[in-house]
Formats: structure tokens, sequence, C-alpha cells
């Protein structure tokens, strides 16, 4: 009987709307009921099947502890739960403005951006499902094959392709639309043509100093034997002035509009899409419609909204996307395995999100628990 | 038998009702109303304790786990203090639809 009564209890703590104490409950309602069916002469394995029919019927169940369990209202676990959707929102938007450079680029760089995108974007759906199943080997097989398959980043020059295609400015000025990953290899001198780092540069018109402008504007400081700027670059603004007081500024010229040329029509369709994967996302965590509704409960009070909505944006700058090309872009290592890596770190922060909405979502829609005990 | 809605309506009432009586759990109190109905009203076994959790989130009542005769943890249910408010109140509506009723049946002949 206890072995039955633990399986029974097993398959209704599967759905989240069951708290471990509601569990215990209905289990100890069960033993008082078989033991008086008992009593009327029935064997156990009789008692215990129509003293679990009596219960309730599992969805039915369901619904009725929904109801009283996630009537959540305030709880900590649930705002930040919201904290950590609004991320996980705003890293999907990034990732696709990112992808949104390769619209303009050809078709096998766009296949590799729509492969980046999946990757980034589908791997919390990938390994929370596949968790689930226990098959976790499974989501490092389909990670590796998207990283592979992206491996090649259509923005990345070593140092001879760049200045093989220095004399084409139209050449270069395709491969720097982009508006953080363009990385170029190590630079020379201009007047030595030696091989220079960020620091003093000694050129034709004199000795240089090339540093970080501002925050958000990563120049690695190098030049090429005709004065290029070479580095990671980050703001358009803000290199057209840089160069503009250390070299010719008619030699440098860069769009790096990510959302150039996109029509209205698509940024709504994209606005509805990305839209639809955060809500999928928060669904996916929560792990039912209803549980997702009540979540919704808490934006009731119009200061908990105005909280949510602004603490993401503070917390974003904790984040490694902004972090990679705000703060440490100028010691990103110059190199293509680097912007992969970034894919798969991009991939690796949104699992990081989705699973702290699961754990929270558990957390906050079960916050009553504690009070039954 | 009563009707579901019937049956609904009056759950809080008849467990505040049997509570007063003293503290119970949650079989006892469904095997309680069965048999002071006569079988008349018929709780979803599994679908009372939500209401039980709701009535204690309300402040209506208690609950304690405490061992039973047969050594498994059993939760009991008391009513507070707001709940004797509570089934005061009951008792005043459900009186006064029951006057109601009664006078107004009392006025009209019956129909068989």
């Amino acid at each position: 009987l206890n072995e039955a009564i633990r399986r029974w209890q097993e398959n209704l703590g599967a759905s989240p709307a069951f708290g471990r104490d509601n569990l215990e409950e209905l289990a100890s309602h069960l033993r008082a009921s078989v033991g008086r069916l008992k009593a009327t002469g029935l064997s156990e394995e009789e008692a215990f099947v129509i003293a679990a029919r009596r219960i309730g019927e599992q969805g039915a169940l369901e619904r009725e502890y929904a109801k009283v369990n996630w009537a959540v209202g305030w709880s900590w676990a649930m705002f930040l739960f919201w904290i950590v959707a609004g991320i996980y929102l705003i890293q999907v938007v990034s990732s696709v403005v990112l992808g949104l450079n390769a619209m303009e680029q050809s078709a096998e760089e766009r296949g590799e951006w729509v492969v980046r995108l999946v990757t980034i974007n589908g791997s919390p759906f990938l390994f929370t499902q596949s968790a689930k199943q226990r098959g976790e080997w499974v989501v490092r097989q389909r990670l590796m094959a998207g990283r592979t398959a992206g491996m090649r980043s259509p923005q990345v020059m070593n140092y001879e392709e760049f200045t093989n295609q220095a004399g084409s400015r139209l050449e270069v000025n395709r491969h720097l639309n982009a508006e953080y990953t363009v990385i170029i290899g190590q630079a020379t001198n201009p007047a030595s043509g030696s091989i220079v780092t960020p620091g003093k540069i000694s050129t034709p018109e004199g000795n240089i100093t090339v540093t970080v402008a501002r925050r958000g504007l990563s120049v690695g400081g190098n030049t090429n034997r005709e004065g290029w700027i070479a580095g990671p670059f980050r703001n358009r603004s803000g290199l057209q002035r840089l160069v503009g007081s250390v070299v010719n500024p008619a030699q440098v010229w860069i769009d790096s509009n990510s959302l150039h040329g996109v029509p209205w029509l698509s940024a709504l369709e994209l606005s509805m899409l990305l839209v639809a994967v955060f809500i999928m996302g928060a669904r996916l965590a929560i792990g039912s419609w209803r549980g997702f509704g009540a979540c919704l409960r808490i934006f009731e009070h119009p200061v908990r909204i105005a909280l949510v909505l602004a603490l993401p944006g503070l917390l974003l700058t904790l984040l490694p996307d902004f972090m990679s090309t705000g703060i440490w872009g100028p010691f990103l290592p110059h190199s293509a395995p680097a912007l992969d890596s970034y894919v798969a770190g991009q991939a690796a922060v949104n699992v990081v999100l989705v699973l702290g909405m699961v754990l929270l979502a558990r957390r906050g829609l079960r916050k009553k628990e504690g009070a039954y005990s | 038998m009563l009707s579901k809605e019937l049956v609904a309506a009056s759950t809080t009432t008849l467990v505040l009702s049997i509570l007063s009586e003293g503290e119970n759990y949650g079989y006892a109190l469904i095997q309680r109303v069965r048999e002071m109905s006569g079988g008349e009203v018929r709780w979803s076994e599994g679908m009372l304790y939500p209401v039980l959790h709701w009535m204690e989130r309300e402040g209506l009542i208690e609950s304690e786990w405490r061992e039973a005769e047969n050594g498994h943890r059993r939760k009991y249910y008391r009513l507070r203090q707001k709940g004797q408010k509570a089934l005061h109140t009951e008792k005043e509506q459900w009186m006064a639809v029951h006057n109601l009723l009664t006078k107004l049946w009392k006025t009209q002949p019956h129909l068989t």
C-alpha cells in the first residue's frame, strides 16, 4: 500500500500545482479512506483503487489546487522571476539585432547567422526539454553542432586579409558593417612596418597615443601601413571623432547602423517574433499557461511594474554581453574562436536565465506552502 | 442529492460549523457531512483541501500536523477567531434565506 501511495504521490507531484504539504495531506486522506474501505471487507488493492478514484481525477485536483496555490500576488521570488525574465527578453532582442547585420550580406553569411541565432535563443528550450528527458547529451551534441556550423565568422579578418583588401575601401567597409564585432588582427606601425600594440604609435604626422576614447568605443589602437585604424569598433560617431583627431578622417568611413535597411514591416514581424519567443520562454520556465497567468498577478501594483521594468536595465550592465563589448572590448582576443565563444557564451547565459526563471517561478508559485504546515 | 452549485456555496459554512464543534481533519470532515446529511451533501473528496487551504489563508482556520493513533501524520484544522465571526455572519445570512423561503412556501399552495 505504501508503495502504491508513493507512486500515486509521485504522479501528482509532477505537476507544479501541488506542494509537498498538499501531497502529504492527500496521502493521509487516501490512507484513511483505504482503511475504512478495507473494514467493509475489500482487499487492499480494491480499497486503494476505489479510494484513489474517490479522491478525484488528477486534472480536476490540479485545477483546484492551482487556484489556491497560484494566487500568489506579491512574492520576492515572483518579483525576481520577472527581473530575470526581463533580462532574458533583452538577451533575445540583442542577439537578434546583432543578427540583423547579416541581412545585407551573402546567403552563406546569412545562413551562418541563422545558426548562431538558433544556438543563442534555442538553447534554453533544447536544454530544458532535454533535461526533462534526462538526455543532457543531446544538448551537448546540438550545441556543439551549432557552434561548429557557425565557426567561421563573417566579421573576422586576419591581418593579411585586411591589408589585402585595404586597397578597396568599399570591400573593407562592407566587412566593417557590424556594431561591435569587427576584429582585425595585428597591425603594423605605418612608419616602421613593425607590429604595434595599443599605446604610442609613431606616424609620419607625428606620435599618436591611441586609447579607448570612452566606454563603448573599443579601438585596439593598431594601424596598418595606410593609416587605417584596426581593432574592435563599437561606436560610429566615437570612432570618427577619434579618427579625426589622429589620422586622416577621409580615409575611414564606417557604417555601423545595425538596423540599416530593415523595412518597418519586418521590424513589426520581428517584434512579434521576439515577444513570442519571450512568452514561450516564460511559459517553459513556469510549466503551464495557468501558472503563467498567475505570475502576471504581480503586476497588479503600479510600483511593482515600474521596479520590474527598471531593474533589468540596471542589471544588464552586469551581463557578459555588455561587459565584453563595453568594458572588456579592448581586451578581447583578436581571433575567430573568440567570436564563436561569444555565441556559446550568450547561449549559456540564456540557459542560465531560463533555469533561473524555472527555479524562481516554482518558488514563487509555491510560496504559500510553508503557511500550511 | 444537492446540486453542485449549492454544495459549493455551502462548503465554507459547513466547514466552519463542523469546526466550531472542535478541531478535525479533512477525511473526518467529509465523513461527518456525509453522515449528517444522510448522503444528500457529497463533497468531491480531494476538492475539499483547496477550500481548507483558502480558508486558512483568509485567516478563518488554522492547521497543525499531528501523529494519529496508527502512527501516520494527519493535518488537523481548527477555527480561529475570525472564523467564528465569519460563522456568525454566515448563520445570519443562511437563516435569512431560510426564513424567506419558509415564508414564501407557506403562502403558496402545494403543487402536488
